[in-house]
């Protein structure tokens, strides 16, 4: 019985006071190469006190993913309620990844987005699936968009080839006259 | 003066009339008229690059904001520094120079060169002698100068044969210099190097004048642009020395003459001389403008258009022999001469 209720105890402790896990859950692009996978996640009251206590793991390897966590809502206790986290994924190395918050998580490694990247949004498990287009931020574009086919102005290579065939022609017969 | 001769300067002037000043005469006509798709496509500098529209008051290539009437590039020296912006846009080696440098898609070329083919085809270097708004400024000079009793001086034929591998150095350069500037790489150099054949030419000097505006003749911001100025006012200094002292020695070395000469052979417009009429009188190579000499020096019939002649028809009218000469086209004849005269004007 003793050991029945230790046991009990033991995983209480570990359940108030161990880290949770939420699967992040999206679609690799058809692109190629690196992109950004981003997301917002809503955390319960009192379990997250700062951003520094939320990581992305690589759940196949075990290691932690650079990540950059924007805390978007607190709960009146100041714990976080939702934060959006973006983290840098590849369509070659395809594995799964997963949030781990709670008070013994410390995140060592942050990113700022240097690049301009495709950007994939994930959903956790629970939550509807809202989007899935994929976002690219690509800046400014300019896009010329030719009416015309082709052919409307290709069709006068055939005149001008004409034309240059005559003139040779009538500037030999020439050249030749002044010969003779 | 013979009727050809009057006929020529009339049509000069008109055509300076028309190109030059076409922009204020046809502008309101251009605004009213209803708006239908051309068979040109519209000629745009894509974004990030330069164009002439772009330059204002201060830089070299300034005025050049105006648009023509017509947006298409004749075989003459016609100027997009035109006050107005002038009749027609620009001359085809401005056309050439800005589509390298835009690297604009040769399907969108191909309707303004089969144009200028065409033009070129019917009438050869004709657009020089009667058209061309500059020779009409460089005639101008050589009456001024025979008035004043300065006379001509002739230049050997060597000379006027290195004026002509001058221009085609001179057009080589810009169209290399257009086409490195339109690389991405090389983007960065345009607001100095575009149009660079543009930026030395007298036309850009002398056109503006004629609405009265003053051409920007000067800028000395950066070591390109000075070199550019002083590079212009040689030009211009040659220019107005070739037409004063001499008859047309610039239109040797013209670049936009000189590939209007490559049809000149096979144009429509032909030269034809009987040589059994000849009786070797030199008034023919005396009255060319050009300073050529073949027609004098040929023994027998034929077609005798040359690579630079603008014909101007001078030796056609200065013919003292009845029937020896004679301007056809296509093989049918236009005029010859009539009668037999002993003495020229």
């Amino acid at each position: 019985m003793k050991r029945f209720l230790f046991l009990i105890l033991f995983l209480f402790i570990v359940f108030c006071y161990g880290s949770s896990q939420i699967d992040i859950e999206f679609e690799y692009p058809s692109i190629s190469g690196d992109f950004y996978v981003a997301g917002t996640v809503f955390f319960p009251p009192s379990a997250v006190s700062t951003s520094d206590n939320i990581i992305v793991m690589d759940t196949e390897t075990k290691s932690e993913i650079q990540s950059k966590i924007t805390v978007q809502e607190n709960w009146p206790d100041g714990s976080i309620l939702s934060a959006e986290i973006i983290f840098p994924a590849n369509r070659q190395k395809r594995t799964r990844y997963a949030i781990f918050y709670g008070e013994d998580v410390k995140r060592k490694k942050s990113f700022s987005e240097s690049a301009v990247l495709p950007t994939v949004s994930f959903i956790t498990p629970g939550a509807g699936k809202t989007i899935e287009d994929i976002d690219i931020s690509v800046g400014e574009i300019n896009v010329r968009v030719d009416r015309s086919a082709s052919i409307r102005y290709w069709w006068y290579i055939i005149p001008a080839f004409i034309l240059i065939f005559l003139t040779i022609l009538r500037t030999l017969r020439t050249i030749r006259t002044q010969k003779t | 003066m013979n009727k050809i001769n009057i006929a020529r300067r009339i049509f000069q002037i008109l055509s300076l009339v028309l190109l030059v000043y076409g922009g204020y005469i046809f502008k309101e006509w251009k605004e009213s008229a209803e708006t239908e798709q051309s068979i040109f496509p519209s000629l745009k500098a894509p974004p990030g690059s330069i164009s002439t529209t772009k330059f204002e008051k201060g830089s070299i290539l300034w005025p050049s904001g105006a648009t023509p009437v017509i947006e298409n590039y004749p075989p003459s020296l016609v100027c997009r520094f035109n006050p107005k912006g002038g009749m027609f846009k620009a001359c085809i080696l401005h056309f050439f120079s800005e589509n390298l440098t835009w690297q604009t898609q040769i399907k969108y070329l191909l309707p303004y060169i089969t144009l200028f083919i065409l033009l070129c085809f019917l009438f050869g270097r004709m657009w020089c002698g009667w058209v061309c708004p500059i020779g009409t400024v460089g005639d101008f000079l050589t009456f001024l100068r025979r008035k004043m009793n300065i006379k001509v001086r002739r230049f050997p034929q060597n000379f006027r044969i290195n004026l002509s591998f001058t221009g085609y150095g001179i057009m080589a350069i810009a169209l290399t210099i257009s086409t490195i500037i339109g690389m991405p790489n090389f983007a960065r150099y345009q607001c100095y190097w575009f149009l660079p054949y543009c930026q030395i030419c007298p036309a850009r000097l002398i056109c503006p004048m004629f609405g009265l505006i003053k051409p920007n003749w000067k800028d000395f911001s950066t070591g390109i642009t000075t070199t550019f100025t002083i590079l212009a006012w040689l030009v211009l200094g040659l220019f107005v020395a070739a037409f004063y002292f001499g008859r047309r020695v610039w239109c040797h070395m013209c670049p936009v003459g000189l590939i209007n000469s490559w049809f000149n052979k096979g144009a429509g417009v032909e030269l034809h001389k009987k040589a059994i009429k000849c009786i070797k009188c030199g008034y023919c190579a005396d009255a060319c403008p050009m300073g050529l000499t073949k027609m004098y020096q040929m023994n027998n019939d034929g077609i005798y258009n040359q690579n630079a002649c603008i014909m101007c028809f001078r030796c056609v009218e200065v013919c003292p022999r009845e029937n020896c000469l004679g301007v056809k086209f296509f093989g049918k004849e236009l005029f010859r001469r009539k009668n037999d005269t002993k003495k020229v004007s």
